[in-house]
């Protein structure tokens, strides 16, 4: 699963974002702007971080 | 006095790693906690400190030092644990959560690591950077006895493996410091999360590297490697009347290294040959470790009887293109 961030990601505390799942690199990346692929542990994402991500689409795919 | 029956002993203690909540309080009962599967350990004694001796006064009558000349000195000390562990999935996660906040298994260091959590580390204030280190049984008075070390923090880890030595597995070291006295008595968890060694089964092995090991892209038959991920941890302030206690942390950044030994053959003189910075990949097909830029540091040779070896010291460095870009990752669920 592929994601970006929307705008209220940055807004959450480091007890709500991926600092609190033990993933400083995918927070990092994502406050960066930048596409991350979510690491399986991390699935299913609870509804305050999913609320944040917007899912990439497979270009192409309809 | 009579002579104490107590006494400590390596088969009584066992290692635990507890998160912590806030910088200054150990791990709480209802904490997440790992138990490590140690094979070697060591810390710093309860009473570790330096004496701050005065200088000789001149002039016959009093030149030689009273007890007024001589102090503890307290208000630098900092403990140091050390950790020998089997290299199993969580107990890898677990110290690089501990080092530079990755611990879901795809365990990336970045460019742009520390993150403030890492770095802004005080006393009183809530963060999930430092870790209670619990050993069981190890206090003076021995069993039932504990000692732990409150608000740790993470300066070292070095992996290390060779398909020749301790049946291949590979072999984490861990190194901790704090500047809070460790404490002797209980420290129950009674509640909350705790991976017991029964639930680390997998394990980081030399000889389940059956896929390539390759270094720019050149195959290598690989004998041993290390890995070692280092940064410094300097206390800050002391509180007196608390045990001069730290105020908090600073902390540096990340220096990557390592070596490879493998076969040397025609792969190896290609993997060698680069000044530019290359892929490192070493992989289990569960275990990982990647390094997109590394730089080979002084290549020597073993002219072992067994064939001559090539030795591969490196540095591994992020790509400028993006601070977000990794130094190494140790992804142990691939």
């Amino acid at each position: 699963m592929k994601v970006r961030p929307n705008k209220k990601y940055s807004e959450l505390k480091d007890t709500e974002n991926f600092i609190s799942l033990g993933s400083t690199s995918t927070h990092l990346r994502l406050i960066a702007g930048e596409e991350v692929e979510i690491h399986k542990s991390h699935l299913p994402l609870n509804k305050k971080i999913k609320d944040c991500l917007v899912e990439s689409k497979l270009k192409g795919v309809k | 006095m009579a002579k104490s029956a107590a006494f400590q002993a390596n088969v009584n203690s066992k290692c635990v790693i507890g998160t912590e909540v806030t910088v200054g309080t150990a791990t709480l009962a209802a904490g997440t906690t790992i138990e490590m599967p140690v094979t070697e350990f060591s810390f710093s004694e309860k009473d570790k400190h330096s004496l701050g001796v005065a200088p000789f006064r001149a002039g016959l009558g009093g030149m030689t030092q009273s007890d007024d000349m001589v102090k503890w000195q307290r208000h630098d000390r900092m403990y140091e644990i050390s950790v020998t562990f089997h290299g199993t999935a969580q107990a890898i996660n677990r110290v690089c959560l501990a080092l530079f906040g990755d611990g879901d298994g795809s365990n990336a260091l970045l460019g742009n690591m520390p993150s403030t959590v890492q770095s802004h580390v005080k006393y009183g204030v809530a963060n999930i950077t430092p870790v209670t280190l619990w050993f069981e049984n190890a206090g003076h008075a021995g069993l039932d006895t504990d000692m732990y070390f409150t608000s740790c923090m993470c300066t070292s880890f070095s992996l290390a493996g060779d398909v020749g030595s301790n049946g291949g597995v590979v072999m984490g070291t861990a190194t901790f410091v704090t500047g809070f006295e460790p404490t002797q008595g209980a420290l129950t968890f009674t509640g909350g999360t705790h991976t017991l060694l029964t639930a680390q089964t997998t394990m980081f092995n030399m000889h389940d590297m059956t896929t390539a090991q390759t270094l720019d892209g050149e195959d290598l038959v690989l004998y041993s490697f290390n890995l070692d991920i280092a940064r410094t941890v300097n206390r800050i302030g002391f509180d007196q009347g608390n045990s001069f206690r730290p105020l908090g942390y600073a902390v540096g950044g990340y220096e990557v290294t390592g070596s490879l030994t493998c076969k040397r053959d025609d792969e190896s003189a290609a993997a060698i040959d680069n000044v530019a910075g290359m892929v490192l990949d070493l992989d289990t097909g569960v275990f990982q470790v990647t390094a997109p830029k590394v730089f080979v540091d002084e290549s020597s040779i073993n002219f072992d009887d067994d064939g001559w070896k090539q030795v591969i010291p490196f540095r591994c460095t992020y790509d400028s293109a993006a601070t977000t870009n990794p130094v190494v990752t140790i992804n142990t669920a691939a």
